[in-house]
């Protein structure tokens, strides 16, 4: 059944991912009161305003992260449907009440007395949801594909709708890695992937007109990207400050709280471009250590999803492994205009409760899975590991 | 769980795990690229678009009473992006709401607007600030707006020469604004300061805190010119010069009591809000660094000195035959034909005939050092220290190279060479009971007077008023213009030759102070190269003379003396 000498283990659970998380939490608080003092100090808050209420949800991501790595992720699966109804749920609050909140042209918030993004939510519900699907036996999964890919499907299409392209983006991606994860055949891929060439050819042929689709603004910053140098009042102005704040940290940066274009340049500084500020105040030492920390997430996660004895626990590690870090990627790829603008946070930096809470309880089933794990083990010492 | 399939899920799984790795060994590539190569050098960019520079100005120029003679003005320039033209407002919507702001015609905004090529376009200089803050009311993105500060003269040709102006392109100035340069400018240049997005400045180690916060503004700087003296002067002055087609002249009014220059005109002269426009020879002031021969007004200074170093009194008589023939030198009269041989004429008739030979025979009569010095005392050959710049130090030769002929016509206004501005000093002086003061256009405050404003005794105050009664009692007798209807007045006329074409041109000038029994004003008037009229000092300078006196007298409130005649 396993691996030739290899047996499911009981251990503590991973003290790596757990201590990386922390340092980046770390990272993260100090980045938040560096960005948003001289912001609240503008806008007449109290200096400490968004530090207060980013410590409130390090607490809350804190308390998830605790109880999910105590939590048998294996019972999870029990409350997947509930989960995803319930985020599709607040989903739809957020666009169909007045307790959504609109923010620069996106509706996106839902407000409980306290500012929460539900699409944040919709990752974990995913990776559960897919995890789910995927590791089913292949005579059942045929069955169950409509329910299962239905409920994904509107999930996503409520989220393009809010609009957040980039959030579904990141959905897609993670479905489209957890499918290959999960060793079905390829076929669907390669049909997908010809279709969206397809599809592209016909949008760069105007059959399709693309603007009936995707948000106007969506479509300018895709424009903007790398144009970047030559707007830079309208659209790209984001971009170019952010660029302007990188390239000031040089190797070692100005010395931390010493930014400059925090101070009202930079829009965001304390949420989305947060790694800009980082970058300008801590050098390329700092951003190189942060994108070291995240590749040690990619690399713990994607040991503790082969290592772990069963294929649900494999595919809701590596897809909450590559939600992090793709999400990461996003981020620094769009403060250094790797990629096109889109607003996405920096997972357990960036200023933004929600995001901060879900990625820190998404390190707890981590964790969690974690502490079961396939080890070459001698037979008579090792402890037999009992479902 | 099947092993075949458990073994495809890991080498999948490892698969991905690489892939993003190698995305994130990219993205660590580029921002190795941008920011420890800076490869857009967006560090320097971020610093341009960060600093900005304080807005510091420049003190303005006042005339005595407060008229503004230059001010700093701030104009707006407004340009157009046209990477930021958005498909709800064409260039041809744009116009529309510009055309009343800028009041530009819209077909001329909008082929402006249209020319692509460039990144940003300039749509207007110099837009007032209402019409700037029309456009600013319109919200338009794709238009912007820069401030200009500008140098503004609001009196515009009046008092160019001593005004002069000042450039913020290339921070070139002459005149006031040059000599007073420091005190105008803005007491410190705090350089570009890096600001936050809303103006405010950083703080940071290298700003000097001092600097930054300190009044970006010059101080005022008050002058001792009266604009509506001055603009009398320069009215009057250029009329004359058109009508007898010379070449150029200057009117200079001075308080003989403190040295304030009232009025400075000079011509020609330029408008120095458009200075790059002007000519080299408008823009200097002629008057001030060029020199010329005196000519007979020097007959003032020559009388005094005699009077003063007590080989002449009031009472002398001077011998004058007409025409007198030293070293080969000719020295004839002017009026030789009508009076062959005057004989021994009074001082006030030397004055009154503007006998050279009797002026000649004074000079003789002195000893050559003496007379230098005192000519020296008077301000000759050297400069007078009047706060404008360029001044020259006119032409005095030394006692050791006069010869006979050049100290007998220094007795006259041949032998030496002096500028505008010496000779009315000079004159000044024995119209102030023998005091000579710096001549200055800049009005210092107590304090400060003393470092600018010298004074000094030159001839005793007996033989100032002397000489003054000796001028009055000249001009009382002649039907000249320069007799005032409202005062007594002492002055004197002279005409020198050009020693360039030929000695065909000639320099006509008058000065004179009034009133005689307390001198007030001087005024010296001098014309260079009349071309009409008869070519003395009489007839060119002296009803132009008289003009500016009229109304000076009547603007200054100078009260009459016509009837107390006790001179």
């Amino acid at each position: 059944m396993y691996k030739d000498g290899y047996q499911p283990v009981k251990t503590e659970g991973d003290k790596e991912i757990l201590i990386t998380t922390i340092i980046l939490v770390v990272i993260g608080l100090m980045a938040v009161v560096s960005a948003s003092l001289p912001m609240c100090v503008a806008k007449h808050l109290p200096p400490f305003h968004y530090v207060l209420k980013h410590l409130i949800w390090i607490v809350l991501g804190g308390f998830g992260l605790w109880f999910l790595s105590r939590f048998d992720y294996n019972n999870l699966r029990k409350f997947t449907f509930s989960f995803v109804f319930l985020v599709i749920i607040l989903l739809l609050l957020v666009k169909f009440t007045p307790l959504g909140v609109e923010i620069n042209g996106a509706r996106r918030w839902l407000n409980l007395g306290f500012r929460f993004q539900p699409s944040e939510l919709s990752k974990p519900a995913l990776i559960m949801l897919l995890a789910s699907l995927f590791s089913l036996k292949k005579e059942v999964f045929k069955a169950a594909l409509p329910k299962y890919l239905l409920t994904a499907g509107l999930m996503i299409f409520v989220v393009l709708k809010q609009p957040n392209l980039s959030m579904t983006l990141i959905l897609l991606g993670i479905t489209f890695c957890m499918y290959i994860c999960s060793g079905k055949s390829m076929k669907p891929i390669y049909i997908g992937l010809a279709v969206m060439l397809c599809l592209l050819g016909m949008i760069k042929t105007n059959i399709i007109d693309i603007s009936n689709y995707v948000e106007s603004y969506q479509i300018e910053r895709f424009l903007n990207w790398h144009s970047s140098g030559t707007d830079t009042q309208g659209g790209g102005y984001q971009v170019f400050h952010s660029l302007i704040a990188i390239s000031s940290g040089g190797i070692f940066g100005c010395g931390y709280g010493g930014g400059k274009e925090k101070l009202g340049w930079l829009p965001e500084a304390h949420t989305d471009f947060i790694f800009s500020v980082i970058s300008e105040e801590i050098g390329f030492v700092g951003s190189l250590f942060i994108i070291l920390l995240f590749l040690t997430i990619l690399y713990r996660g994607t040991n503790i999803a082969l290592k772990s004895p069963n294929m649900y626990g494999r595919l809701l590690a590596f897809g909450i492994t590559l939600s992090i870090t793709m999400q990461a990627f996003f981020n620094i790829s769009v403060a250094t205009s790797f990629l096109p603008a889109t607003g996405i946070t920096l997972p357990f930096i960036s200023y933004g409760g929600s995001s901060l809470a879900v990625s820190m309880s998404m390190i707890g089933i981590l964790i969690n899975i974690s502490k079961v794990k396939l080890a070459r083990v001698a037979r008579i010492t090792g402890k037999r590991y009992e479902k | 769980m099947d092993k075949d399939l458990n073994e495809k899920c890991n080498k999948r799984i490892c698969i991905i795990q690489g892939l993003v790795t190698v995305v994130f060994v990219l993205l660590t590539g580029w921002l190795f690229l941008l920011q420890v190569l800076d490869i857009n050098s967006y560090k320097v960019e971020g610093i341009a678009t960060r600093s900005s520079n304080n807005l510091s100005l420049r003190g303005n120029i006042l005339d005595r009473n407060g008229i503004k003679l230059a001010t700093d003005e701030l104009t707006y320039e407004v340009y157009a992006h046209p990477l930021m033209y958005s498909p709800k407002r064409p260039p041809e919507i744009l116009a529309e709401i510009l055309a009343p702001a800028l009041e530009m015609p819209r077909d001329e905004i909008i082929s402006k607007l249209k020319s692509k090529k460039i990144n940003i376009i300039t749509l207007k200089k110099e837009v007032s600030r209402q019409s700037a803050e029309k456009i600013g009311k319109s919200g338009l993105r794709e238009i912007s707006m820069g401030t200009i500060k500008r140098r503004f003269y609001p009196q515009g040709n009046i008092a160019s020469n001593i005004v002069g102006f000042y450039s913020y392109m290339s921070d070139n100035s002459i005149g006031i604004e040059n000599t007073a340069g420091d005190k105008l400018q803005s007491p410190v240049n705090t350089g570009s300061v890096q600001r936050k997005a809303n103006g405010d400045i950083i703080f940071d180690f290298n700003t000097d805190v001092q600097n930054v916060t300190k009044k970006q503004k010059g101080e005022d700087i008050t002058l001792t010119l009266d604009a509506s003296v001055q603009y009398i002067c320069e009215k009057e002055l250029e009329k004359r010069i058109k009508e007898t087609k010379a070449e150029r002249g200057a009117v200079i009014v001075e308080d003989v009591t403190n040295g304030e220059i009232l009025a400075y005109a000079s011509y020609p002269n330029f408008n120095p809000n458009k200075f790059w426009e002007a000519p080299m020879a408008a823009m200097k002031n002629w008057s001030l660094t060029d020199i010329y021969p005196p000519g007979s007004t020097f007959k003032i200074i020559t009388v005094a000195t005699a009077l003063d170093l007590g080989v002449l009194n009031e009472y002398s008589k001077v011998p004058d035959t007409g025409k007198m023939v030293i070293d080969r030198y000719k020295i004839t009269n002017h009026d030789l034909k009508e009076r062959p041989n005057p004989g021994m004429i009074t001082l006030d008739e030397l004055f009154e005939h503007s006998s050279n030979v009797g002026a000649a025979n004074i000079a003789l009569m002195l000893d050559k050092e003496a007379y230098y010095n005192k000519l020296y005392e008077f301000g000759f050959g050297r400069e007078t220290g009047i706060d404008l710049t360029a001044e020259s130090i006119g032409m005095l030769p030394k006692p050791k190279n006069w010869y006979k002929s050049r100290h007998a016509t220094m007795g006259y206004g041949y032998g030496a060479s002096v500028t505008a501005i010496q000779m009315v000093s000079a004159v000044s002086a024995v119209a102030n009971g023998g005091v000579w003061i710096t001549p200055h256009v800049i009005k210092y405050s107590a304090k400060e007077l003393p470092n600018h404003v010298q004074t000094r005794q030159v001839v005793s105050p007996e033989t100032a008023k002397t000489v003054t009664r000796l001028l009055a009692k000249s001009i009382a007798r002649g039907k000249t213009p320069l007799n005032l209807d409202k005062y007594t007045t002492c002055a004197k006329t002279g005409t020198s030759r050009k020693q360039v074409n030929n000695g065909r041109d000639v320099y006509t000038s008058a000065i004179g102070y009034f009133p005689a029994t307390n001198p007030k004003i001087a005024i010296y008037v001098v014309i260079d190269s009349p071309k009409t009229g008869v070519d003395f000092g009489g007839t060119i300078a002296s009803p132009l003379f008289r003009k500016i006196a009229t109304e000076v007298g009547t603007l200054l409130n100078i009260p009459s003396d016509k009837d107390s005649n006790n001179v």
